[in-house]
């Protein structure tokens, strides 16, 4: 009964607000279309309580906003324009004054030192148009945690602003490369994400390619070819030290970690043909998961974990492919014309980045995960291994000018993209790089 | 037999997959009296909201409404007439002057009666109502044709107007600069004043009279299907409104799903068509989707950008445009579509 009572007043309901909308018909306007321009962002220095912090705070404000426009989505409005200043993070901003500068968003903040010799940050980011604050949060460092401290506060505005997670409290891990062409010396290095912190992890006394952070931070597995055979090793970040996986008879290559860090997935090359397999790290049991006489290979797990993507010439020539994680059901995804290589799931899943080659350039590009939709990001003589920010929205890849002199080694460079195709940028290392590889989000482990 | 007890059994198979439809059988044999009581109410809804008379536009329904032109020589005119005697004013009070104009109540029957009552004010105080009200009742007709096919507008009453003016002036419609100076029979001037307000159908139409046609125009005539004339905002005024909200729309074109985002902002505007407040409508949408809540947030921003712009604000159209329809725009739906016009 109680039921039907319910249910009879839903159906009152629903007639009863079909004439509240006929009687209230409302002027409606569509906007299609927008600006997509960079935010114009206000960031005046944190106010602080003497000369030591008001040092920190400057150093910590130049590292924001060094971060928000890597991004290429963000414009920090110059400090002279500024009207107000504040004294506290308490104080509540004149919006009129940031609105007649054209300020979107402002990020305010104040920094004291605690007794314990530790910094504490409050900070505060506004909608000026709005008039309406977004966040306010604290965080407590000391002088060794200051660069994090200051690339989590953008991580947090960038998410606030963007709805995705941030990517500056990240790495890059790399391969450094020095030394002519027959004698390329080439290192495993890591870095932070703005080029900071640069250290080098291996002698370079072997070839090392291809490096792949695991999800949990601890450990990198990359390609050397220690003894002059190539094969897939671990390096702990921690403590340096390195091993060969698993004891195959052939030669193995294109490692990466699977989205739970247990498993890893690689290509084995026997007799002349390449397959994929996938090793569980715990048992380090081997699975096949591809059997074709052609070559199969650069394999890459959806953020899932249940699909993969790897690329073939089983169809004639070069292609992307997915098959599930039994390797049943695989299926080709690219059409289009030229080859397609490196394909690599994004994080968020929605597009697969890989490399095209095509009338003798390079191409940089991005495909849905059903092979509709691809569009060319960057292109150049030679741009390969593109890798995903952990957040799904930055690519990484390197380029390597033509080559002129047969002794000298073209230059490779790191490039960072949005994957709308704009704010392409070259990060700065110590000599040539290639075969980059981010991090996960360190905020998170 | 053999084949009912397969149908039967057909039947079954086939409910099988549908188990609601048997529990609503049962539960309709179980309690019939309710199950009634509310298919009539349904019935009885169904009954007021559904426009049974209307019927789906045919081809040869479709009639072309051609210009119109009244030839006043052709009208044949009353000696009387049955204007309402509350537009006589003039009558009763005897000594109103042209300098002293009867004060007349706005009354939204007829633009043209109004006139005639004015008109009454100037040529004769004493004169016992004018005629052509069966032209104004005419008039009404066509006014309130053109009203329930809302495809005309102010400008449209003001152009009829002015025809029929014309018409007057120089008895053959052409010749509203060169004043004629043929006689003008005396019935054929109180015609002329129940239309144009003035005696001699010479002047100008007054600006009370235009005054009160837009008001009839915008508000809505009485009689005809009525409704609002903001519904009826031009294209060029939304295209307008459109693409300087589209100006002031900064979004992140990166975003995860922007292809697939439509954003619904309430916008509250005070009389002076300035934004009070805007809210964003999906707030479901919003607590779950971070992507969807950046987008909507740059909406909701463009709104106030765009406010800020003061005299450029494509919001001040409504106070300088439609000022007395503040009830029309004093809320306004605001649909963002990210993608579907391109990002610039």
């Amino acid at each position: 009964m109680l039921k039907l009572k319910s249910k009879t007043t839903l159906i009152l309901f629903i007639m009863l607000s079909l004439f509240i909308n006929k009687a209230k018909a409302e002027l409606s306007i569509d906007i299609t279309g927008a600006q997509s321009a960079p935010m114009a962002v206000a960031l005046p220095d944190f106010s602080s309580n003497n000369e030591n912090t008001k040092k920190i705070s400057e150093k910590i404000g130049s590292i924001i906003q060094t971060d928000l426009e890597s991004t290429g989505i963000f414009r920090i409005v110059d400090k002279f324009a500024y009207i107000q200043h504040f004294k506290s993070a308490n104080d509540i901003p004149t919006f009129v004054d940031w609105q007649s500068i054209a300020v979107e968003a402002l990020i305010q903040g104040e920094i004291n030192k605690n007794e314990s010799g530790k910094y504490k940050l409050k900070y505060r980011l506004w909608d000026i148009p709005a008039s309406k604050e977004m966040i306010s949060n604290e965080l407590e460092f000391d002088m060794n945690g200051l660069r994090r401290a200051a690339h989590m506060i953008a991580d947090t505005i960038y998410q606030r602003i963007t709805g995705e997670d941030g990517y500056f409290d990240t790495r890059i891990v790399y391969v450094s490369e020095t030394g002519t062409t027959l004698k390329r010396k080439t290192r495993l290095a890591i870095m932070d994400q703005d080029g900071e912190n640069h250290k080098y992890l291996t002698n370079g006394l072997d070839l090392v390619l291809t490096p792949r952070f695991s999800p949990n931070m601890q450990q990198i597995t990359y390609l050397s070819y220690y003894n002059n055979t190539p094969r897939v090793y671990l390096f702990d970040i921690e403590t340096g030290k390195q091993k060969v996986v698993g004891n195959f008879p052939g030669m193995t290559f294109a490692p990466r970690f699977s989205p739970d860090g247990k498993k890893l997935i690689m290509s084995m090359a026997l007799n002349g043909n390449s397959e994929i397999y996938e090793m569980d790290l715990k048992t380090n049991v081997v699975t096949q998961l591809t059997k074709h006489p052609m070559i199969d290979t650069s394999p890459s797990y959806s953020p899932d974990g249940k699909k993969i993507t790897f690329n073939s010439d089983r169809g004639g020539n070069q292609q992307i492919y997915v098959m599930n994680r039994d390797g049943s059901g695989v299926k080709r995804i690219s059409w289009g014309v030229g080859r397609y290589a490196t394909p690599v799931w994004s994080p968020r899943g929605d597009y697969i980045a890989f490399t095209k080659i095509l009338g003798g350039k390079f191409y940089i590009g991005v495909m849905f995960p059903n092979g509709k939709g691809e569009r060319i990001i960057a292109e150049g003589w030679m741009v390969e291994a593109p890798t995903w920010s952990p957040n799904g929205r930055i690519l990484m890849y390197f380029s390597q000018e033509k080559p002129k002199n047969p002794s000298v080694a073209p230059k490779t460079k790191i490039h960072a993209v949005d994957i709308t195709g704009y704010n392409d940028r070259i990060l700065i290392t110590p000599s040539d790089a290639s075969h980059p590889a981010w991090s996960p989000l360190l905020t998170k482990h | 037999m053999n084949f009912l007890k397969k149908l039967r059994f057909a039947i079954l198979l086939r409910l099988r997959k549908m188990p609601f439809v048997i529990r609503a059988f049962c539960y309709y044999r179980e309690n019939t009296g309710i199950c009634l009581s509310l298919m009539l109410h349904l019935v009885f809804f169904i009954a007021i909201t559904v426009d049974f008379s209307a019927r789906p536009q045919k081809k040869n329904d479709v009639i072309s409404v051609p210009m119109f032109t009244v030839d006043l020589t052709k009208v044949k005119i009353a000696e009387r007439t049955n204007l309402p005697p509350k537009l006589v004013e003039g009558k009763s009070s005897g000594n109103v002057t042209a300098n002293n104009p009867p004060k007349v109540k706005s009354l939204r029957t007829s633009v043209y009666s109004r006139a005639s009552a004015n008109a009454g004010s100037e040529s004769s105080a004493s004169y016992q109502a004018p005629t052509g009200a069966h032209l104004t009742t005419g008039m009404e007709k066509i006014i309130s044709n053109v009203s329930s096919k809302k495809s005309k507008s102010t400008d449209s009453l003001t152009g009829l107007l002015n025809s029929i003016k014309n018409t007057g002036n120089g008895g053959s419609g052409s010749a509203s600069s060169k004043p004629s100076n043929a006689p003008i029979s005396p019935k054929f001037k109180t015609l002329l004043a129940s239309i144009d307000g003035k005696a001699d159908g010479s002047g100008d139409v007054p600006d009370e009279i235009i005054d009160n046609i837009t008001e009839l125009a915008n508000t809505g005539i009485e009689g005809g299907s009525g409704g609002s004339y903001m519904q009826e905002l031009t294209v060029s005024e939304k295209d307008m409104l459109g693409i300087k909200l589209r100006g002031c729309w900064n979004i992140d074109a990166g975003v995860k799903g922007i292809n697939n985002m439509l954003i619904e902002v309430r916008v509250y505007l005070d009389t002076d068509g300035k934004v009070k407040d805007a809210r964003i409508l999906d707030r479901g949408r919003m607590k779950k989707d971070s992507a969807f809540r950046s987008i909507a947030e740059s909406a909701r921003r463009a709104v106030y950008i765009c406010d800020k712009k003061d005299e450029e604000s494509p919001f001040r159209i409504f106070p300088k445009h439609y000022p007395k329809q503040y009830e029309d725009w004093k809320t306004l739906l605001l649909r963002f579509n990210p993608m579907n016009g391109g990002i610039g």
